[in-house]
C-alpha cells in the first residue's frame, strides 16, 4: 500500500524528467532532431553541389581539349616557368630592333607567396542558413625584375618601350630613367628600366573544389581576346645550338 | 418499521467513488509516462537514424570530391582558370611609365626642353630636369602639366640660371 502511494509522484517525477532532460534536447538540442535535420539539409546540399561539379568538370574537360590554340597564348603570356633565358633573348632582340645598344641587364627575384588562403566561403541553403564550404585558394603569380641599361637616340629607345609592351608575354615597367648620357652631343640618351615579368606555376594539386569554374561549367575565353589585342610582338625562344668544349676556358 | 443505517453504505460509496478516481488518476498518469517515454525514445532513435544519414551523405561527399581532386585532367582546369584569372587583371593593366613618356610629349611647352626624366610606377612620381629659354616658360610649363589629367601634383624644386643664360629646373610630379 504504501509502495501505491509512493508510485504516483515517482511517475510524475520520472514524467518531468524525461520531458525536460530527454524529450526536449532529443528534439532541439544541439545533437536533437531539429539540428541533425539541418545538418543532413546541409550535407545534401554540399553533395548535390559537388555532383554538379563533377557533371561540370566533363564538360569543362572537353572545352579545354578544344582550346589549345587559347592556352597557347595563356601559356606565352603568363608563362609556367620563369624562363628567364628567354626574357633576356627577346630584350636584347627588341632592343636589336629598335636600333638601340643594350650594355646590361640584371635579374632579381621578387618574393611572392604562390598561394593565398582565402577566407571562409558560405553557400545559403532553401531557408537562408549559411553553410560554410571550401574556397578555392587564390593562385598569385612569381614576379621576377629585369633592369637594361640601354644607349640610343630618343625615338630608338621609345620604340624599344613601345615593343616590349608589346610583347606576347606580361610585362610591365616598373621605373624609367632616361638621362643625357656621355654621348649628349650626337643625341644619344641613356636609359635604365626596371621591366617586370612573372610567371605561375603549374598546378600540382587541387586543395578544395571550391573553384567558382566547376560551379558555372564554362571558362571565359574573353581574356584571350584581350591579349591578343593588347600583344602583337611574338616571343623569341632560345635554342642551345650546338653543344659540348673540350676546353671550357677557350672561346673556341 | 424497519430502520436502516444509511449513513455507513454512503460512507462505503464515497470509499469506492475515492479508489475508483484514485485509480483512473494513477491510469492517466502511467499513459502520460508510457507516451511521454514513447516520445522520448522516438525522437532519440530519429536523431540517431538522422546522424547516420548524415554521416552516410558526408562520406560520400569526401568520396566524389577526394575522386575530383585526384582527378589530372581537372588539375588542368584548375591551372587554365588561375592562368585566365591572373592574366584578366594584367592584361587590364595600364602601361604607366610609357603612358607618362607619351603625356609629357604631349605637354611640353615651347622654350623648354628635357634632360633627365624619372618615372617610377610603384612610387607614383615623375622627376624630370629640364632646360628652359627663361623662367617665364618654366612658368608655362608648370601650367601645362597641371592641366594634364595624369598629373596630380606638380611641384618645382630648384630653378636657377646657368652659366650660358638657360634656367635649369627641377620638377616632381604626383602621378594619379
Amino acid at each position: 500500500m504504501k509502495l501505491k502511494i509512493l508510485l504516483t509522484p515517482l511517475m510524475l517525477v520520472i514524467i518531468m524528467y524525461l520531458a525536460i532532460w530527454v524529450a526536449i534536447p532529443a528534439y532541439s538540442g544541439p545533437e536533437g532532431v531539429v539540428a541533425a535535420g539541418n545538418k543532413l539539409k546541409g550535407a545534401e546540399l554540399k553533395l548535390a553541389d559537388i555532383s554538379l561539379k563533377e557533371e561540370n568538370a566533363g564538360s569543362l574537360v572537353a572545352a579545354l581539349n578544344d582550346s589549345s590554340e587559347q592556352q597557347k597564348i595563356l601559356l606565352q603570356y603568363l608563362p609556367e616557368k620563369k624562363t628567364d633565358e628567354d626574357v633576356i633573348a627577346n630584350l636584347n632582340s627588341i632592343a636589336s630592333g629598335a636600333g638601340v645598344f643594350l650594355s646590361g641587364v640584371t635579374m632579381d627575384d621578387e618574393s611572392a607567396a604562390s598561394v593565398v588562403q582565402p577566407e571562409e566561403e558560405f553557400m545559403l541553403d532553401e531557408n537562408g542558413n549559411e553553410i560554410p564550404v571550401e574556397a578555392a585558394p587564390k593562385a598569385v603569380a612569381k614576379n621576377f625584375k629585369a633592369s637594361v641599361a640601354l644607349t640610343g637616340d630618343y625615338g630608338k629607345l621609345r620604340q624599344f618601350i613601345a615593343d616590349v609592351s608589346r610583347l606576347k608575354r606580361f610585362n610591365e615597367i616598373v621605373s624609367m630613367k632616361i638621362t643625357q648620357g656621355s654621348g649628349a652631343e650626337n643625341g644619344s640618351l641613356q636609359m635604365d628600366a626596371v621591366i617586370r615579368f612573372n610567371y605561375l606555376d603549374k598546378t600540382g594539386s587541387i586543395a578544395s573544389m571550391g573553384s567558382e569554374v566547376f560551379s558555372t561549367g564554362m571558362f571565359d575565353m574573353g581574356v584571350v581576346d584581350k591579349i591578343k589585342a593588347k600583344t602583337s610582338m611574338d616571343i623569341l625562344k632560345v635554342d642551345t645550338g650546338s653543344i659540348g668544349r673540350s676546353n671550357p676556358f677557350s672561346a673556341s | 418499521m424497519v430502520n436502516i443505517n444509511l449513513s455507513t453504505n454512503q460512507a462505503m460509496l464515497q470509499d469506492n467513488k475515492g479508489t475508483a478516481a484514485a485509480k483512473g488518476g494513477i491510469v492517466v498518469i502511467e499513459i502520460i509516462l508510457l507516451v511521454v517515454a514513447v516520445i522520448s525514445g522516438g525522437l532519440m532513435l530519429w536523431a540517431n537514424s538522422l546522424d547516420n544519414k548524415v554521416a552516410a551523405v558526408e562520406a560520400a561527399y569526401a568520396d566524389k570530391e577526394a575522386g575530383l581532386m585526384a582527378n589530372a585532367r581537372n588539375k588542368d582546369i584548375v591551372d587554365f582558370q588561375n592562368r585566365l584569372s591572373l592574366s584578366d587583371g594584367l592584361v587590364g593593366q595600364t602601361n604607366l611609365t610609357f603612358d607618362v613618356l607619351q603625356e609629357v610629349e604631349k605637354n611640353l611647352v615651347s622654350g623648354v626642353y628635357i634632360t633627365a626624366f624619372e618615372a617610377d610606377k610603384e612610387a607614383k612620381t615623375l622627376k624630370l630636369e629640364c632646360v628652359a629659354d627663361n623662367y617665364e616658360a618654366v612658368a608655362r610649363q608648370v601650367l601645362s602639366f597641371k592641366s594634364s589629367s595624369y598629373f596630380s601634383e606638380v611641384v618645382v624644386k630648384s630653378a636657377s640660371v646657368s652659366n650660358e643664360g638657360k634656367t635649369v629646373f627641377s620638377m616632381e610630379i604626383a602621378l594619379n
